[in-house]
C-alpha cells in the first residue's frame, strides 16, 4: 500500500505475465482434449482439431453417459472417494499425532516401521491372498482398508504438527487435558492447510484408483468410474486375427470424452477446498 | 476478533505456567520427579493407545505379505505359491547385472533422475513463490486451478499430446522454428533432445499440483514477520528470501528427502508412453528395460528382483540423507 | 521477540530424551506383530496346504477321482466356471444384465446340461490378474489363455491338468478343431488344453492406398517393388508435407515378404534360421533405406504407434499398411473429410526373385486348459465338448433365429436385436466357421475380402514350442533388431556393416537360441 517501487511494480507486471502464460500452456490441453470429444470423428483422426472443435456431436457423450454401467460406476466412485478420504484422514492424523511427540518413547523406532513400508512392499499376489482371507474380495472394502495410511501423506502431517509450539500442548496439559482432546480441539483446527492437502492427495487419489478393482473386483458392476472408463476406451489397433473384438460404435472422440468425464469432477474440489488455505488462519496469531 | 482472544489465552497460560513452575522448584525434587514419571507414563500409554490402529493396520497390510520379497529370490512356480517355489539365490540379480544393457541402463536412470531432481524439484516452489505475490485473490485462485488440470490427464494421452506438438513434420514447435529459418528438430527421436523433452514435460504436468504443498505451507507463515520485515525496510527479494522460503524450509526439506528416496524412480509410465526404439540409448531406465525384457514372459521373479534393486538404493539413499540432515540439526523424518 | 521465546521452549525440550520406554515398545510391537501374523499366516497356509494336496493327486488317481465326484452329480447339474478373455463388447450389457444373466446365459443354462458361471478377465493386465488368480487357488475349471508362454508355463509348473486322454473321449471338439492344433500344443507327448485354431488364415491387411491420386497423376496400380518405388516417388511432395508411404516402425508390412522375409524365421536347406541374419535382409534395408533418404517413407516412421490411418486420412500419406478394422475407418472418416478421395488396396509388392506376402497364422491362438486345482475336469471337458456342437455354435455366434436375425436367401441377416447381444461374443470362444458370416453382418466384408489376395508364406515360428531359454531372450532379441534396423535405415549405421549386425546378434543369444530350436525341429519334422 505504502509506496510500491518500481521495481516491485515491473516485477509484479512480470510475474503476472509469467503466470498468464503458465496458465494457458495449461489449460491448453484440456481445451484441445473437450474438443476433440465434440467433434465429428473424421477431423479428430485427421488431427485437424487444435483449440476449437469440428463439426459439433454428441455421440461420444452420449456413448458414455448412456452406457447402463456409467451411473453405476461413478456412484460406486463417489462412496469410494467419501468414505475412504474419511477413513483416511482419521488413520492419518491419529498415527501422526503420537509421532509428533516429543516425549513420546519409541518414536524413531516406529517411524522407521513407517518408512520401511515406503521402499518395501511384498507384492500383488501376497497382497491379494491377504484380501482373500480377509474376505474382502469383491468388496469396496478391499479398496479402502489396504491404503488406509499413506506414509508420504502421514509424514507430512506429523511434520506440521511438529511445528506447533509446544508451549500449547504444554498449558493444554496443565488444564488435564487428555491427548485425545488436545488432538483435536487444538492441533486439528492448526493444521487446517496441512490436512486440506492430504485430503485433497487421498480424494484424488480415490478418484482416479483402479489397480486396487483390477485385482480384487470381479463383479464389473462394483467397478468404479476409472475402470469403467477404460473399458469404453476403444483399442487403436485391433487384433485382425480375433475378429470378435469388434464394436459396433469405434469413435475416436470417445477416447477424448472419457477423459473429460474422468477429470472435469475432480476439478471442481479444489476451489471449494481453497478457503482452508487461505494465508493466516488463525495460525498466523497463535505463534506471535 | 477470535485471534485476539486466542492470543490472549495464551498470553495468560504462559504466565501461569512460568508462575506455577516457579511454584514447583521451591518443593522438594524427588516429590517432583515421581509426578513427573507418573504423569510421563500414564501420557505415553495414551498415545500408544491412540497409534495402536495405525499400527494394527502396519503390521496386518504391510509386513504380513513382506515375505513375497522372497519372490525375487526363487524360481517362482504358480502352482507352488511363493512360499513353497524353490530358491535361486541371487541368480535374478545376476541375470539382471550381467545383461548387457544393464550399465547403459543403470546409468540412463541415474542421469535422468539426476536431472529431473534438479529441475523439476525447484519449479513447484517457484510457483508457490510467484503465486504467493499475487493480490488478486481471484486471479491467484484461476491460475492455481488451472495449473494442476496436466496432473490429471495420463501420461498416455500426454504423451500422444506431445508427440503431436514436437512432430518435425507438422508440430507447432517445429513449424516456428522453420519459420525462424532453421531445421526442424525430430525431438522425440533425437538422442540430444529427448531426455530434456522429458524433464520439461514433467515440470508442465506436475508443477500446479507439487505448488499446492508449499502454498499450504507458506499459508502457515505469520504475516506479522512481513509486517516486522517491511517495517527495517526489507525489500520483496529480501523478504521472500528471509521470511516465506525460511518459513517452508523444513516443508522443502522434508519433500526433498522424501524425493530423494525416490531417487531411482525416473518415470516409468512416462517413459514407457514417450519414448520409442530411436531413443532407447539415452532413455531406456532400468524399470522400462526389465519391462520389454519381461513382456509377455510372465517373469515375476525377474522383475521383483529388479524392483527390489530400486528399492534397496532407494532406501538407502533416505537412510543416508536423513541421517546427514540430521547432523546438520535440521529435522529429519525421525 | 515473542516467536523466539518460544523458539527457546522448542530448544530446550528437544534435548530431553528417555530410553525408558523403549524396550516397552519392542515389546509390545513384537507381541502384536506375533498375533496378526499368526492370524494371516496361518489362512496363508491354508492356501498353500490346498495346493499341496493337489500336487499330490497328479496323474491317473486324480481323474479317477473326478469322474467319481461328478457321477455323484449328475442328478443335480455340476457347477463349472469359466474365465474367459476380455471383449469390449462387456459394456453393452443393460442394468439387468450381466455375464451370468441374460437371455443367452440363460439358454446356454437350460440346454447345456452344466451350472456354469462365467468371469470376464480384465482388460488392463489380464495375465496378471491369471497369475494371481491361479496363485491363489481359487481357480477356475475353465481357463482360457492366449499368450503361448503362459501356456507352457503353467504346464510345465504342474499347474494344469494333463487332458491328452480326456480330449479323446470328445467328439465334437475332435471334429471342429484340426489335428495339427493339437499337434502345435504338444508338450513332451502330452497335451495340457484343447486348442483353438485362429479364425483368419493371416488375411486381413493390405496396403491401403489413395487412389484418386494415382489416377491423377496417370500412374497405374504398382506389383512389383521397382513399380512401388517409381509410384512413391511420383506421388511424394515433401515440400507440401505429404509422404508417400507411411508406417508404424521400420517393418513394412507387405515389403519385407517381397524380400522373403515376411516371417521372423523360415526354413532354408534343411534347418531353421533367422531371417534377420540372411542377406535378404540385408536387401530389404537397402531398399527401404533409399525410401527414406529419398523422403518417399514418413520421416517419423520410427515413433509412429498406429497413425497410419490418422495419416492416410489427413492427407499426410498417400499409403500405409493396414488391418481391415482400420481401413474400414479410413474409408467412412475420408468421406466425411475429402469427399473427392479414393481408397482401396494395391497388391503386396513382388521382389526381384518373386517373393511375395504376408505370414500365414499361428496354428493355434487360444488354449482352454483346465487348472490342476479344478474338481470338476470331466464335467469342464464335457461342457467344451457340448459347445463345439453345430447348432449351439449357431446360437452363440448370431442369436436366436426370428429374433436376433433371419435368414433371407439361406445368409443371416440381422435385425434391431441383434445390437442387444453384441456381448455374446464371450461365450462363444471354442468358435469357428461363422468368421465370414459375422463379418459380413458388420459390414466388414469388403474391407476384408480383397486382403484375401494376397499370398500366404508359411511361418514356422507358429510351431516352435516354448522354450524356456529362447523365450528368456526373445524380447531382447526383438529389440535389437529393432533399434539396428531403424540405424540401418536412418544411416545413423551404415549398411555396409550388416555382417557385424549379423554377428552381434547371435553373440546376443540369436546363435544359442536358434540351436535348440533346431534340435526341437529336427524332432518335429520327423512326425
Amino acid at each position: 500500500m505504502l509506496g510500491r517501487s518500481r521495481g516491485e511494480k515491473t516485477f509484479e507486471v512480470f510475474n503476472i505475465f509469467l503466470l498468464i502464460l503458465l496458465g494457458f500452456a495449461t489449460l491448453f490441453p484440456l481445451i484441445h482434449i473437450a474438443s476433440k470429444s465434440l467433434s465429428d470423428d473424421a477431423y479428430v483422426l485427421a488431427r485437424d482439431i487444435v483449440l476449437l472443435p469440428k463439426d459439433i456431436q454428441f455421440e461420444a457423450y452420449k456413448y458414455i453417459l448412456g452406457n447402463d454401467r456409467f451411473a453405476g460406476s461413478f456412484q460406486n466412485t463417489i462412496i469410494l472417494t467419501f468414505v475412504g478420504t474419511f477413513i483416511n484422514i482419521m488413520m492419518t492424523v491419529i498415527t501422526a499425532y503420537p509421532l509428533s511427540r516429543k516425549r513420546f518413547h519409541g518414536q524413531s523406532a516406529i517411524m522407521v516401521l513407517y518408512v520401511f513400508t515406503m521402499f518395501f512392499s511384498g507384492g500383488i499376489i501376497p497382497s491379494y491372498l491377504l484380501v482373500r482371507n480377509l474376505k474382502l474380495l469383491d468388496s469396496i472394502w478391499s479398496l479402502i482398508l489396504p491404503g488406509s495410511i499413506s506414509v508420504y501423506n502421514m509424514i507430512l502431517i506429523k511434520n506440521f504438527f511438529m511445528s506447533v509450539p509446544d508451549s500449547l500442548e504444554e498449558s493444554a496439559k496443565m488444564d488435564g487435558c487428555r491427548h485425545i482432546r488436545i488432538l483435536f480441539s487444538i492441533f486439528l483446527p492448526l493444521s487446517l492447510p496441512a490436512i486440506a492437502t492430504i485430503t485433497l492427495f487421498y480424494a484424488v487419489g480415490h478418484w482416479n484408483s483402479y489397480f486396487g478393482a483390477l485385482m480384487y473386483m470381479s463383479t464389473r458392476n462394483k467397478y468404479p468410474l476409472q475402470l469403467f472408463l477404460r473399458e469404453m476406451l476403444i483399442e487403436e489397433s485391433v487384433d485382425v486375427v480375433d475378429v470378435s473384438n469388434l464394436m459396433d460404435v469405434a469413435p475416436e472422440s470417445v477416447k477424448a470424452a472419457t477423459i473429460i468425464v474422468a477429470t472435469v469432477p475432480i476439478l471442481i474440489i479444489y476451489p471449494f477446498l481453497q478457503k482452508y488455505f487461505v494465508k493466516g488462519v488463525m495460525i498466523g496469531a497463535i505463534k506471535g | 476478533m477470535f485471534i485476539l482472544e486466542v492470543k490472549n489465552i495464551i498470553m495468560t497460560k504462559r504466565k501461569t505456567v512460568q508462575q506455577t513452575s516457579q511454584k514447583t522448584a521451591q518443593s522438594t525434587t524427588i516429590k517432583r520427579e515421581r509426578s513427573f514419571f507418573k504423569k510421563e507414563i500414564l501420557s505415553n500409554c495414551e498415545l500408544y493407545l491412540i497409534s495402536l490402529p495405525g499400527l494394527i493396520y502396519l503390521i496386518l497390510f504391510k509386513y504380513a505379505p513382506m515375505y513375497g520379497i522372497t519372490i525375487a529370490f526363487k524360481d517362482f512356480n504358480i502352482f507352488k505359491g511363493i512360499i513353497h517355489s524353490p530358491w535361486v539365490g541371487f541368480e535374478h540379480f545376476i541375470r539382471l547385472f550381467t545383461s548387457a544393457k544393464f550399465l547403459q541402463v543403470f546409468e540412463n536412470t541415474l542421469l535422468i533422475s539426476i536431472y529431473k531432481l534438479i529441475f523439476t524439484f525447484p519449479a513447484p516452489i517457484l510457483l508457490a513463490l510467484l503465486l504467493n505475490e499475487i493480490r488478486r485473490l481471484t486471479f491467484k485462485k484461476t491460475i492455481q486451478t488451472i495449473s494442476y488440470i496436466p496432473h490429471f490427464i495420463s501420461w498416455v494421452v500426454v504423451s500422444g499430446m506431445f508427440l503431436d506438438i514436437l512432430s518435425p513434420n507438422t508440430g507447432i514447435i517445429n513449424r516456428l522454428i522453420k519459420g525462424m529459418g532453421l531445421e526442424p528438430i525430430f525431438f522425440m527421436a533425437d538422442k540430444n533432445y529427448f531426455r530434456s523433452v522429458l524433464v520439461v514435460t514433467q515440470i508442465w504436468k506436475e508443477i500446479g499440483w507439487g505448488a499446492i504443498v508449499y502454498l499450504a505451507a507458506i499459508a502457515g507463515i505469520n504475516p506479522e514477520l512481513y509486517e516486522a520485515a517491511i517495517v527495517d525496510g526489507a525489500g520483496k527479494l529480501r523478504q521472500v528470501w528471509h521470511i516465506t522460503l525460511n518459513g517452508i524450509k523444513p516443508t522443502i526439506a522434508i519433500l526433498l528427502l522424501l524425493r530423494v528416496g525416490n531417487l531411482l524412480d525416473a518415470g516409468h509410465e512416462q517413459i514407457l508412453m514417450m519414448y520409442s526404439a530411436p531413443v532407447y540409448e539415452v532413455a531406456d531406465v532400468i524399470s522400462t528395460y526389465v519391462f520389454r525384457v519381461g513382456l509377455g514372459q510372465m517373469e515375476y521373479s525377474f522383475t521383483a528382483a529388479a524392483g527390489l534393486f530400486n528399492n534397496i538404493i532407494g532406501c538407502a539413499l533416505l537412510f543416508s540423507t536423513n541421517y546427514i540432515i540430521r547432523h546438520f540439526g535440521e529435522q529429519g523424518i525421525w | 521477540m515473542l516467536y523466539l521465546e518460544i523458539k527457546g521452549l522448542k530448544f530446550i525440550s528437544k534435548k530431553q530424551k528417555g530410553g525408558f520406554c523403549m524396550k516397552k515398545t519392542i515389546s509390545i510391537i513384537v507381541s502384536l506383530m506375533i498375533v496378526i501374523l499368526a492370524f494371516s499366516g496361518c489362512s496363508t497356509k491354508d492356501a498353500t496346504n490346498g495346493v499341496k494336496d493337489g500336487k499330490k493327486d497328479v496323474g491317473q488317481t486324480e481323474q479317477k477321482k473326478d469322474t467319481a465326484e461328478s457321477t455323484k452329480k449328475t442328478g443335480d447339474k455340476p457347477k463349472i466356471k469359466m474365465l474367459v478373455d476380455y471383449n469390449p463388447n462387456v459394456v453393452n450389457f443393460k442394468t439387468d444384465e450381466s455375464e451370468n444373466k441374460n437371455v443367452i446365459y440363460d439358454w446356454i443354462i437350460e440346454k447345456s446340461g452344466f451350472d456354469i458361471t462365467f468371469e470376464v478377465k480384465p482388460k488392463d493386465n489380464p495375465d496378471q490378474k491369471v497369475s494371481i488368480i491361479m496363485a491363489s487357488g481359487n481357480v477356475p475349471d475353465i481357463l482360457e489363455i492366449s499368450n503361448k508362454t503362459m501356456y507352457s508355463n503353467f504346464a510345465n509348473q504342474g499347474a494344469l491338468t494333463d487332458v491328452t486322454e480326456l480330449v479323446k473321449t470328445a467328439p465334437n471338439i475332435q471334429s471342429l478343431i484340426p489335428q495339427d492344433s493339437f499337434k502345435a500344443i504338444d508338450i513332451k507327448g502330452n497335451i495340457y488344453a484343447v486348442p483353438r485354431p485362429p479364425e483368419d488364415d493371416g488375411y486381413g491387411a493390405g496396403i491401403y492406398a489413395r487412389l484418386d491420386i494415382l489416377k491423377n497423376k496417370g500412374l497405374k496400380n504398382p506389383i512389383t517393388t521397382d513399380d512401388y518405388y517409381n509410384v512413391l516417388k511420383a506421388v511424394s511432395d515433401s515440400n507440401k508435407g505429404v509422404w508417400a508411404i507411411t508406417n508404424n516402425g521400420p517393418f513394412l508390412g507387405g515389403f519385407m515378404g517381397a524380400f522373403g522375409v515376411a516371417t521372423s524365421m523360415k526354413v532354408k536347406a534343411g534347418k531353421v534360421v533367422y531371417s534377420y541374419t540372411q542377406p535378404e535382409f540385408n536387401d530389404y534395408l537397402a531398399y527401404v533405406k533409399k525410401l527414406y533418404d529419398e523422403k518417399l517413407l514418413d520421416r517419423e516412421f520410427s515413433v509412429n504407434k498406429g497413425a497410419g490411418k490418422e495419416k492416410l486420412i489427413s492427407g499426410e500419406a498417400v499409403m500405409a499398411f493396414l488391418g481391415f478394422p482400420d481401413t474400414k475407418l479410413v474409408y467412412e472418416n475420408l468421406k466425411t473429410k475429402n469427399s473427392s478421395a479414393e481408397v482401396g488396396y494395391l497388391d503386396l509388392p513382388k521382389g526381384p526373385d518373386g517373393s511375395q506376402g504376408v505370414s500365414r497364422s499361428a496354428p493355434v491362438i487360444r488354449w482352454f486348459a483346465i487348472p490342476i486345482q479344478s474338481k470338476n475336469a470331466e464335467a469342464a471337458m464335457r461342457y467344451m465338448d457340448w459347445v463345439c456342437q453345430k447348432d449351439v455354435q449357431q446360437v452363440l455366434a448370431l442369436g436366436f433365429e426370428g429374433v436376433h436375425y433371419n435368414m433371407v436367401n439361406s445368409m443371416p441377416v440381422q435385425t434391431e436385436k441383434m445390437k442387444d447381444i453384441t456381448w455374446r461374443v464371450i461365450y462363444q470362444r471354442l468358435e469357428n466357421g461363422t468368421f465370414d458370416v459375422r463379418l459380413k453382418i458388420k459390414d466388414y466384408w469388403p474391407f476384408y475380402e480383397p486382403t484375401m489376395k494376397s499370398p500366404l508364406v508359411e511361418n514356422i515360428a507358429g510351431f516352435v514350442p516354448a522354450i524356456e531359454t529362447v523365450d528368456k531372450k526373445a524380447n531382447e532379441l526383438n529389440d535389437y533388431v529393432l533399434e539396428q534396423s531403424i540405424k540401418f535405415i536412418t544411416g545413423e549405421r551404415a549398411l555396409s556393416e550388416f555382417d557385424a549386425f549379423v554377428k552381434e546378434y547371435n553373440v546376443l543369444g540369436a546363435e544359442e537360441s536358434m540351436k535348440l530350436i533346431n534340435e526341437w525341429y529336427v524332432e518335429f519334422n520327423k512326425k
